[in-house]
């Protein structure tokens, strides 16, 4: 029978725990560091041998765990101190490996291969029946591991305890009515004032590593596609093009056609634009009264029957706007192209003005008629179309999986375990061991507390 | 008796409760340090899905860099000096290596990205590369090569043989993927395994003295002779010397021969003891090989089996 688990995580005992709670990690980052001023030796020796057993098997009760306890150290030693991965002349930690027995239990090797959230979690995993090794289901938390063992986790089981917590449907209703309330409050400002948002919008910085990954890899994808769409903008912008729009322009312009008229293309090339045009209109009256791009293609680029019918002062013209429209032609291309690197360099969307417009309040959602049936909700959200952490309801783990909090800082890769996430599989490959600088029991507290811990188990002293 | 009387009688007068008992020292610890109150100051304002979005251990680091607590850093941005640490980590902690504050001898191991695997299973399944001249080439352990083929024996035939439906199928990829950007990769290099290292013999870890003339010298190879051990040049020799296949067959047969040796003479030391029947040892082995044996477990089996041979 394991000890019972009481108030394991309370903030003023403050024992760390071989556990991913929240918090454990307070308790963690809020434990100094041991110290032994005006204690007996042998007050040294039970403070490190509480501290230390808080951690390492703390389910295991004290008689089992002294029959467990072996006073023979693991280590190694390295020959060749001066090739890879050598530590110099750093000193092994013998002493932390006091515990290492415990570490080719099943149950902590699950911990140790992050396949469940605590060491009791991979207990109560185990003797659920969701474990086996090589192939064999085992169901006793104890069984030791030997070397070249492979153990195997449900990965349902996985997803569930490396996940978010799965919120009940109440729970999820109320989170969902209140982001589509604070959606549709953002709808409301950004209509209202829609540069001033999508600007708080773009300082907005999230730490949310995930999402963030995912947006750049979004971005990415959207800068491919807009490229291709320049391509194809720029391959629409002919000198045939641009001469037919000047035309329409000022043939349809009721005032006497100046500069003002080709307003869209900028002050230096509207009045190259002006000057165009009153060459058109002086040499070939009429392409000017019924501009189509065949009788524009005709003028600036005939071919050999058409040239010899223009006459020599209309060819000379022709060639001069031709170089005219070159120039207007490249001053495009540019402007399309300085839009999209401005869009790269800044690494955000440029700024849409209709965006606001395109924004939709959505409904909230019915909670008598959902929580009678939960297939009829229907959330409308941007970046969700289903009710929060319940994309599969049938699951018992948060849809679409999204890691827990903090898991990052609880998450250590251990060196006796190769582990593939793929598959929820992991290989035991041998007894934990010390070498220089370095010890393969994971373990939050200092040599010198394991030092006196090993002294309080060996007794005899060192 | 009489004092039980007085303290009836004089409990008007004095206090009630005594300010020296540890309830009461409690009490009183318990107001200087709010434990709960630090604690939700560490983990900063929740939004509205209840994550802690302000806290920079909150969301797993996704840069193969990990992000370890760190007790003197501020945990929550955009806010200041609201956590009241109590600890400091040790001078020469790492927070990217180093998990926890205090011991800088736990470290992260280093993850093998999957294109080092690849690497690692086609030079052994194709170029016909010795696990041996796999862990040499890349400075990986040998048993964490094997370890890397066995997993990918796995994975082939994982997505056939796991029963799980679609969704669990892309939520488990979704969780290897992120598991994957979280810890430090293995580039090779400096960081690899030492693969000359061997456990520590049992010798070593006693003291030893020798009494030896002031102007004798003394140098490693006098010590590994009194320790009575080889010199660390050839087992060193041994190890980085990547075997021929024959030498390989030839190293596990005679494994294979002393193994057998041990169990004989442990079952004929039972069988002297015993009184029982005599044998040579000469004639169990020939009687042995003639039955093609090849190692037995344990010696109770080789008992059956000499038994099958004799009666």
């Amino acid at each position: 029978m394991p000890r019972k688990a009481d108030r394991l995580h309370t903030l003023a005992r403050g024992r760390v725990r071989m556990s991913m709670n929240k918090k454990n990690l307070y308790n963690l980052i809020k434990k100094p560091e041991a110290t032994y001023t005006g204690k007996t030796l042998y007050q040294q020796k039970y403070l490190a041998k509480t501290e230390t057993r808080g951690y390492h098997g703390e389910h295991i009760n004290e008689t089992r765990w002294k029959q467990l306890f072996s006073p023979g150290l693991k280590s190694n030693v390295q020959l060749d101190a001066t090739m890879r991965g050598a530590a110099g002349q750093k000193h092994t930690p013998m002493v932390l490996q006091t515990f290492s027995p415990l570490e080719k239990r099943l149950e902590i090797a699950i911990f140790r291969a992050m396949f469940a959230s605590s060491v009791r979690q991979a207990r109560q995993f185990i003797m659920g029946g969701h474990v086996s090794v090589n192939g064999v289901k085992i169901k006793h938390p104890s069984f030791p591991l030997k070397s070249g063992d492979v153990f195997h986790v449900d990965p349902v089981k996985v997803l569930y305890a490396l996940g978010k917590s799965k919120p009940s449907l109440e729970q999820a209703l109320e989170i969902d009515n209140s982001q589509i309330t604070q959606y549709n409050n953002y709808v409301d400002r950004a209509q209202a004032d829609s540069k001033g948002e999508w600007e708080k919008l773009q300082k907005k910085n999230s730490l949310n590593s995930i999402a963030n990954l995912e947006k750049k890899e979004r971005e990415k994808l959207e800068l491919v596609e807009k490229r291709k769409q320049m391509k194809s903008a720029q391959d629409e912008i002919t000198r045939e093009s641009i001469l037919l729009d000047i035309l329409q322009l000022g043939s349809a312009a009721t005032a006497p056609v100046t500069a003002e008229t080709f307003a869209k293309y900028g002050p230096h090339n509207s009045k190259k634009c002006s000057d165009i045009f009153q060459k058109v209109s002086k040499n070939a009256k009429d392409i000017v009264e019924k501009p189509t791009l065949a009788s524009v293609k005709e003028f600036v680029n005939p071919d050999e029957t058409q040239k010899a019918n223009q006459p020599d002062s209309v060819k000379h013209v022709a060639r001069s706007i031709k170089a005219q429209l070159t120039e207007l032609q490249k001053s495009q291309w540019a402007e399309i192209r300085r839009e999209i690197e401005s869009a790269e360099n800044t690494g955000a969307a440029p700024y849409d003005p209709t965006y606001a417009s395109k924004l939709t309040k959505v409904p909230l959602l019915n909670k008598e008629e959902i929580l009678e049936d939960e297939s009829n909700a229907v959330v409308e959200l941007p970046w969700q179309k289903h009710l929060h952490g319940r994309q599969d309801p049938s699951k018992p783990y948060f849809t679409p999986w999204s890691p827990r909090g903090f898991l990052g800082c609880f998450s250590i890769l251990p060196h006796h375990i190769e582990v593939s996430f793929d598959t929820c599989h992991a290989v035991y490959l041998r007894d934990p061991i010390a070498r220089p600088g370095h010890s393969e029991v994971i373990s939050p507290s200092p040599e010198h507390v394991h030092e006196r811990a090993y002294m309080y188990y060996r007794r005899k002293g060192m | 008796m009489l004092a039980r009387q007085l303290t009836t009688e004089s409990s008007s007068l004095v206090r009630e409760f005594s300010t020296s008992s540890i309830a009461h020292a409690r009490k009183s610890f318990r107001k200087d340090v709010s434990h709960h109150k630090n604690m939700v100051k560490f983990f900063g304002p929740k939004n509205i899905v209840g994550e802690y979005h302000k806290n920079i251990y909150y969301y797993p680091n996704q840069s193969n860099r990990p992000n370890y607590i760190d007790p003197q850093t501020n945990p929550v941005v955009g806010q200041r000096g609201t956590f009241e640490n109590t600890s400091r980590s040790v001078r020469s902690r790492n927070p990217s290596i180093h998990p926890f504050p205090h011991n800088v001898n736990t470290k992260t191991n280093l993850m093998l990205s999957d294109f080092l695997k690849d690497e690692i299973v086609r030079d052994v399944r194709e170029n016909g590369l010795h696990i041996q001249e796999v862990s040499h080439k890349y400075g990986i352990n040998q048993l964490r090569v094997e370890a890397v083929l066995k997993l990918r024996a796995v994975e082939e035939s994982f997505n056939e043989t796991s029963g799980l439906d679609a969704q669990e199928k892309k939520d488990l990829q979704h969780f290897a993927d992120v598991m994957k950007r979280m810890f430090p990769l293995y580039q090779g290099g400096n960081n690899g395994d030492n693969l000359t290292e061997i456990p520590t013999p049992k010798k070593m870890l006693q003291q030893r003295f020798l009494t030896i003339a002031e102007s004798q010298p003394f140098g490693p190879l006098d010590a590994a002779k009194v320790l009575d051990l080889e010199p660390a040049v050839d087992t060193l020799k041994e190890l980085s010397k990547v075997k021929s296949k024959e030498e390989r067959e030839k190293e596990v047969s005679s494994k294979k021969e002393t193994m057998i040796q041990s169990y004989l003479n442990l079952f004929l030391k039972k069988v002297k003891t015993s009184g029982s029947v005599m044998v040579s040892l000469e004639e169990i082995e020939r009687r042995i090989e003639g039955l093609g044996l090849i190692v037995p477990v344990k010696w109770f089996t080789l008992y059956k089996l000499l038994k099958l041979v004799y009666i």
